[in-house]
């Protein structure tokens, strides 16, 4: 379909052959990069540590973000993301298993573009990745530059 | 001032230095001045009278001493004819012999005529007396001609006097005194305000001027009054509107208060419809009598005797006075007294006003009755709270025991109190760990599931999917479950927000939800309009949402479905209610309606997790009200719910307040 990359942060192996099978199913063949925990979606996106040798200018299309994450949680990575003005502009989708009134908040506070709980009826959860696949990667017009 | 007929004092005034000058000199020319002038004709004549003799006296000598008596008599005969005022001429020789005259009678007689001087010449030769010639003069006669004269100038004198005063004072009269009486006229005229006297003409002179000034004088009075005139019938115009106006309002004030006036001896002189009205006098038994014809003898006489002083003094009186009417009932009034005064600050009479005050006495008088019997039960009771003091300080004693125990459970219970907070939170995080731990193989179950029946399908049968699909509605329905926990620990320790808000707008709206996610299911709701209720939005959303979700639920075998939210005020306390005709319950079971996990339908009648009417139940009484339910198998049931304690609604309202 298209080359944009999508960065899935999630620590779950599960969920994430659960939601890259979700994506597949739709058709998405967008290339996936998967960060295990917060530091190494940081590493990633600033193009430190691992991802040291990285091109800084191919930034993801797309950031699909867990909150319950090993090391530096979601919310803290997405406070960094937001505070660096590399990263700034970035789409990030909160992507997670809480409904708690406080993270949703405290996501949107932080700058998150969409805050999506993953449903456990794996049918409603692929409908949910198309609808936020069609809107991010096909109808937003992506900023200029990526 | 009345006008009096202008004295005369000052023509009087005048005249008297004139008369009294007029007689002065009159007295003087009458008194000193003619008899002065007749003395010293008397005493020349008497001189000359003495010549004559003294010449006689040579020749009379010589005769004698010649002894020619003849010659003698003819000398003294011829000398008494050619003096006829010689009434008598005697001679007498040394011897005392009487030589002339013979007739001695005649001499008599005339020695007894008034006015008699008398001579007598002694005829000496050489010392040697030869007789005396004796004569006796008539000087009035003699001078008779002169003292007429003198008498007749006098007269003249005297008239001429007269004349000349009488005109002095005619001049006076007219030139001083009569212009000066007209002005007096007009004067007195003029203070009785009649300005048309005449006025003297004005001459050159002083009273001239005073005429001219007095008639400025006049004319500018004339003016004046003429202003005062006008002025006083404005004034008296003004003063009658106002006197019509202070009767106005004293009729006013009569149609209400009791009104008497009285003289300074206290006799009454006038009174109004009102005083007869409620002392049952009629108002001729009124005027004329003393205002103790009322007097009750309730009062001291010191309380009439103050009350004398202060109207006496000329200060207005106030006080509370207990009357008797003609029938001998009492009644009180609220009085002023005013002295009222004269221009000169004189008291001339007292107005007396008062209002009829015997309703509100009696009621004070009741008040004070019930007041000491209130006292009397107060002091009662007071003895008998004594008593019971004592009882009271016995058991506080005890107590005091239990208190001391008490203070010791306390502390026991602050230390629970603080595990509690700590389980309380280390509850959250737990349930926060549950949320997001438990859910996650959860998706991996379905997930995996799913993948297996589409990528695999080909390798299972029928059974082998058929357990598959096991598997995942039991992953399905735990995740449900795992929610609804969730809900339910969440309403348990979220902070209650109290806030006035519309429970019908609430319902409604959760009823159109209910419509899109299950469009279905025809029901029929009717909501009661304008519900409004104190509480937690959230709250009362989810508890809403968990009824009319039960109500949808159960009715969704019926037929004509129909659901109900309102509200039935009890005792001061709104009931809300949730009323469906749907498959009802059993009350045989209504007990374990609102417990956790308790269900009385199985999953495949209706699904369900057992954890919304405990979920209810919980923000019911978290918002201080109570939960039940009333239904019968196949007959439908109905939730009520209250948000207040229906004891005391008010006071616990306030109290949740004050905890916010």
């Amino acid at each position: 379909m298209n080359d944009k990359t999508i960065l899935l942060v999630e620590d779950n192996p599960d969920d994430e052959a659960l939601t890259l099978r979700a994506l597949k199913k739709n058709n998405f063949l967008n290339p996936v990069a998967v960060a295990r925990d917060g530091a190494e979606a940081l590493d990633y996106l600033f193009c430190t540590g691992a991802y040291a040798g990285r091109d800084a200018s191919q930034k993801p299309a797309l950031i699909l973000l867990d909150l319950k994450l090993p090391k530096i949680d979601g919310l803290e990575v997405l406070k960094r993301l937001r505070a660096d003005e590399r990263t700034l502009l970035l789409p990030v989708v909160i992507l997670t298993s809480s409904n708690e009134e406080q993270d949703i908040i405290s996501g949107s506070r932080l700058g998150a573009n969409s805050y999506i709980r993953k449903p456990v009826d794996f049918m409603q959860f692929t409908e949910a990745v198309k609808q936020l696949g069609l809107y991010w990667l096909v109808l937003n017009e992506p900023l200029p530059g990526n | 001032m009345s006008p009096t007929k202008p004295s005369r004092n000052l023509q009087y005034k005048l005249l008297a230095p004139l008369a009294g000058n007029i007689l002065f000199l009159a007295l003087v020319l009458h008194f000193y001045w003619v008899p002065a002038h007749l003395a010293a004709e008397h005493s020349d004549f008497q001189q000359a009278q003495k010549e004559v003799i003294a010449a006689l006296n040579p020749a009379l000598v010589g005769l004698l001493l010649s002894d020619d008596i003849v010659q003698v008599h003819r000398i003294l005969e011829q000398t008494a004819q050619d003096k006829p005022h010689w009434t008598a001429v005697t001679l007498i020789d040394a011897n005392g012999q009487r030589l002339y005259p013979l007739n001695a009678q005649a001499v008599a007689a005339d020695k007894r005529m008034v006015n008699m001087v008398s001579f007598d010449e002694a005829l000496n030769y050489q010392g040697t007396p030869l007789g005396r010639l004796q004569v006796m003069v008539d000087s009035t006669a003699a001078i008779q001609e002169e003292t007429d004269e003198l008498h007749s100038g006098e007269r003249w004198l005297l008239l001429l006097l007269f004349i000349t005063t009488g005109l002095i004072a005619w001049l006076q009269s007219r030139m001083v005194t009569r212009p000066l009486q007209q002005l007096s006229a007009a004067a007195d005229r003029l203070a009785a305000n009649d300005f048309s006297a005449e006025l003297p003409p004005v001459s050159q002179d002083e009273v001239g001027h005073l005429v001219r000034a007095f008639g400025t004088m006049r004319e500018s009075r004339r003016l004046a009054e003429a202003e005062i005139l006008r002025l006083n019938a404005s004034l008296e115009e003004r003063v009658l509107l106002r006197t019509e106006e202070l009767a106005s309002y004293i009729a006013a004030i009569g149609q209400h208060a009791i009104i008497s006036v009285s003289d300074l001896a206290g006799k009454i002189i006038e009174v109004n419809q009102r005083f007869c009205e409620i002392s049952c006098y009629s108002r001729s038994e009124l005027l004329g009598k003393n205002h103790n014809i009322v007097n009750s003898g309730v009062h001291p006489s010191a309380f009439f005797s103050e009350m004398w002083a202060t109207i006496s003094r000329g200060d207005i009186w106030r006080g509370e006075i207990c009357n008797r009417t003609k029938n001998g009932a009492l009644y009180w009034v609220d009085s002023a007294i005013v002295p009222v005064k004269d221009s000169h600050g004189q008291i001339t009479h007292y107005l007396s006003v008062r209002i009829d005050i015997t309703e509100r006495k009696q009621t004070q008088d009741e008040i004070l009755r019930l007041n000491t019997s209130l006292e009397e039960r107060v002091r009662q009771r007071t003895e008998e709270l004594h008593s019971r003091q004592e009882e009271l300080r016995q058991s506080n004693e005890d107590l005091e025991e239990k208190n001391k125990l008490l203070a010791s459970q306390k502390v026991d219970l602050e230390y629970k109190n603080r595990e509690t907070e700590a389980a309380h939170k280390e509850l959250e995080s737990f349930s926060y760990s549950v949320s997001h731990d438990l859910r996650a193989p959860l998706r991996g179950i379905d997930g995996f599931s799913q993948a297996l029946l589409e990528d695999y399908a080909a390798k299972l049968d029928d059974q082998g999917k058929d357990y598959l699909q096991r598997v995942r509605a039991g992953t399905q329905r735990m995740a449900t479950l795992i929610d609804d926990m969730l809900n339910l620990a969440r309403v348990t320790r979220a902070p209650m927000q109290r806030a006035p808000m519309d429970l019908s707008t609430l319902a409604a709206a959760i009823v159109d939800e209910l419509r899109q996610t299950q469009p279905e299911h025809a029901v029929e709701v009717v909501v009661q309009p304008g519900l409004a209720a104190d509480g937690d939005v959230k709250l009362l959303k989810i508890l809403l949402m968990n009824l009319l979700a039960n109500a949808w639920k159960f009715t969704g075998k019926q037929e004509r479905a129909r659901i109900e939210f309102g509200m039935q005020p009890n005792g001061g306390v709104s009931v809300y209610f949730v009323r469906d005709n749907g498959v009802g319950f059993d009350m045989t079971y209504v007990g374990k309606l609102f417990g956790v996990f308790q269900r009385l339908h199985t999953p495949a009648e209706f699904p369900g997790t057992g954890i919304g009417l405990a979920t209810v139940q919980r923000i019911v009484r978290r918002h201080g009200g109570r939960a039940w339910a009333e239904g019968a198998v196949g007959q439908g049931a109905t939730f009520f719910f209250t948000l207040a304690p229906e004891s005391a609604p008010a006071q616990a309202m306030s109290n949740t307040r004050k905890k916010q």
